[in-house]
């Protein structure tokens, strides 16, 4: 057992630590960036539909496993839809920095008491007001026509803002965290048909946005001096401060013993950290070292870097069959793209060389092993590249005439230069044309004809033509 | 004494159409050296005449061609050698394409001397051919081409 465990460990790579690692890290991430988010709901409920999946698969369930492939694609594309904006927030709101490695700050306290304390002076003075405080969504898709304001949150500020001369009081205030960030904001109207008669446009503003974000707005009616809130489609109305103050936190988040949220938030850190490692490692086990298989994959051999003037003539084999081992998950995952085969001709000389097929000519995806290949050796033939000046003869074919004798014929030019593999021109002392038909031949005459060059590794070289002219003398027979 | 001669010639033309389509030799004019000239400069072996023909009437190429129908049987190579210094030989070599399919060897006397080389043909020689006309030494004094069809 202990032995086992030794080979599997000394198995490992430092590779797969890295591979492990960075996925875990990945993983930790989006949970750090999107947590507390409804597209991370979405994400659990989609990772959850895939272990059911994978579980179906190795039960055997076709049907069930199949509908959960479905939904996880649907499913994986309606989180990218609907919720675009809270993906967009998340990696707008912070820099790349703070995307890739910086925890999650603690965002800054959005000052509870400020805000109640003003809105219920608003509201002693009947002076009307709209104050929007964003969840996690951005709104800017939603509102419009804001005044950029950037100014710390105070009660002077945000009563002076609403106060009637003030030429933005006509519209929401957005506070984010302790600042004001926009006034003068057109929020969009709520369409609701049982919304209360006694709510004027102001409260239905407030729930205009309310319904299609998750901000949550206060309203202070002017007729009346009531408070309002409404987050979702709930309209509450607010009878003293402390509910207020109780609504706005728990929009907010805060806790009121922030030490103890604190604590509980890096030992949740700590844990998704350690759930995401466990995670990861378990996929990746599962893919790289899960069930043993054997697949083969026939893989075109590719031959390199031959020494200059070096001609490839032909090789034994110009694919082989590699019977690869890893995990089933891995092996189905491969394709034979991703495998490649190359000989490195640098050492090769003049004529037949023969290469073994190792470790070292192969490229694998990780988590795989090559148990055999076949052929184990490839011959591979090289050669010089030279040139040789040969005579050209006709090919003459068919039946002449029987009262004619074709006494000679000329051809014209009667040598032509080819260039190639030194083995194979050694070889050559003629090059043919190609058949030239005697049947219709009357007299003498001429006709052109192609050559037939014997291998494609040849070439006529520059100056001569594919084409000869061949010119015959024909005379009765005696 | 010219007629016995001529006898002479024919029947050694025979014997060596007989023997396999081997080198027929043809003998030549008796003409000598005449003795106390003054040292003329080493004769040299000399092709003057080279064809491929249907066959020899009277020791004399008949139907000069390149081309050569099965149907005709064989093909004859003809070459003609003036002046030949001193007794030597030469060779026919018959190629198919640039495989060699015969090689015949030819004795030629001086002072000159006339030969041929006869071979057969099939249906399986179809194709283009060539005749290296050598010495002994295998240098080329000529190469004759030539196809053989249906």
């Amino acid at each position: 057992m202990l032995q086992k465990l030794l080979i599997f460990i000394s198995s490992i790579r430092w590779q797969d630590f890295i591979d492990i690692a960075f996925n875990s890290y990945i993983l930790f991430r989006l949970y750090a960036l999107f947590r507390g988010t409804d597209a991370f709901r979405v994400l659990v409920g989609i990772a959850f539909f895939w272990i059911l999946q994978r579980l179906a698969v190795s039960l055997g369930l076709i049907l069930t496993s199949w509908m959960m492939e479905g939904i996880i694609a649907v499913a994986a594309l309606i989180v990218i839809v609907v919720f675009r904006n809270e993906i967009r927030s998340v990696f707008r709101a912070r820099n790349i920095w703070a995307i890739l490695w910086g925890l999650p700050r603690r965002p800054l306290k959005t000052p509870v008491e400020i805000i109640t304390e003003s809105v219920f002076n608003l509201a002693k003075r009947r002076v009307g007001a709209l104050i929007v405080l964003p969840g996690k969504e951005d709104l800017e898709e939603f509102v419009q026509q804001g005044i950029p304001w950037d100014g710390r949150a105070s009660t002077e500020m945000i009563e002076s803002i609403f106060w009637p001369n003030n030429p933005v009081h006509d519209g929401a205030a957005i506070i984010a965290e302790d600042r004001v960030v926009q006034v003068g904001v057109i929020l969009p109207l709520s369409h609701r048909k049982d919304f209360p008669s006694a709510y004027g446009t102001r409260h239905r503003a407030a729930a205009g946005l309310s319904e299609t974000t998750d901000a949550m707005v206060i309203v202070v009616s002017e007729e009346r001096g009531s408070i309002t809130i409404t987050r979702g489609f709930d309209v509450l109305a607010i009878d003293g401060k402390r509910q207020l103050v109780e609504a706005l936190r728990e929009h907010l988040g805060i806790r009121t013993n922030q030490r103890r949220f604190l604590k509980r938030r890096k030992i949740e850190l700590r844990m998704a950290a350690l759930v995401s490692l466990l995670i990861v490692s378990g996929v990746w086990f599962s893919i790289s070292r899960g069930l043993d298989a054997i697949k083969t994959f026939d893989i075109p051999v590719e031959y390199a870097n031959q020494k200059p003037g070096m001609e490839l003539l032909n090789t034994s084999a110009t694919s082989v069959r590699l019977f690869l081992q890893g995990s089933r998950a891995l092996l189905k995952s491969i394709r034979p793209e991703q495998i490649r085969v190359k000989m490195d001709l640098d050492k090769a000389v003049e004529g037949t060389n023969t290469f073994a097929i190792t470790n070292n000519n192969l490229s694998i995806p990780p988590g795989l092993s090559l148990k055999e290949v076949r052929p184990m050796v490839v011959d591979v033939n090289l050669d010089t590249r030279s040139k040789k000046t040969l005579p050209i003869q006709a090919d003459w074919v068919g039946k002449l005439p029987s009262d004619l004798v074709l006494v000679r014929a000329k051809i014209k030019p009667s040598k032509v230069e080819l260039s190639g593999p030194k083995t194979i021109l050694e070889g050559m002392r003629t090059l043919y044309t190609t058949s030239i038909p005697l049947n219709n031949i009357k007299g003498s005459g001429k006709t052109d004809v192609k050559l037939v060059i014997p291998s494609a590794f040849l070439n006529l070289e520059a100056g001569f033509k594919e084409t000869v002219e061949v010119a015959y003398e024909a005379s009765k027979r005696e | 004494m010219k007629k016995i001669w001529n006898k002479s010639k024919s029947l050694c033309l025979l014997f060596a159409v007989f023997f396999c389509f081997a080198p027929s030799i043809h003998g030549a004019d008796g003409d000598k050296e005449g003795g106390g000239a003054p040292p003329e400069p080493p004769l040299q072996l000399t092709l003057v005449e080279a064809v491929m023909c249907e066959s020899l009437k009277e020791l004399a190429p008949v139907n000069e061609t390149i081309i050569f129908s099965v149907a005709l049987g064989s093909v004859t190579c003809f070459t003609a050698f003036d002046p030949v210094p001193e007794k030597t030989v030469v060779h026919h070599n018959w190629f198919k394409r640039d495989q060699l399919k015969r090689k015949l060897k030819l004795t030629l006397k001086p002072p000159k001397w006339s030969s041929f080389s006869k071979i057969r043909i099939r249906n399986m020689g179809v194709g283009p051919w060539r005749v290296e006309i050598t010495d002994s030494e295998g240098e080329i004094f000529r190469i004759l081409r030539f196809s053989v069809t249906e």
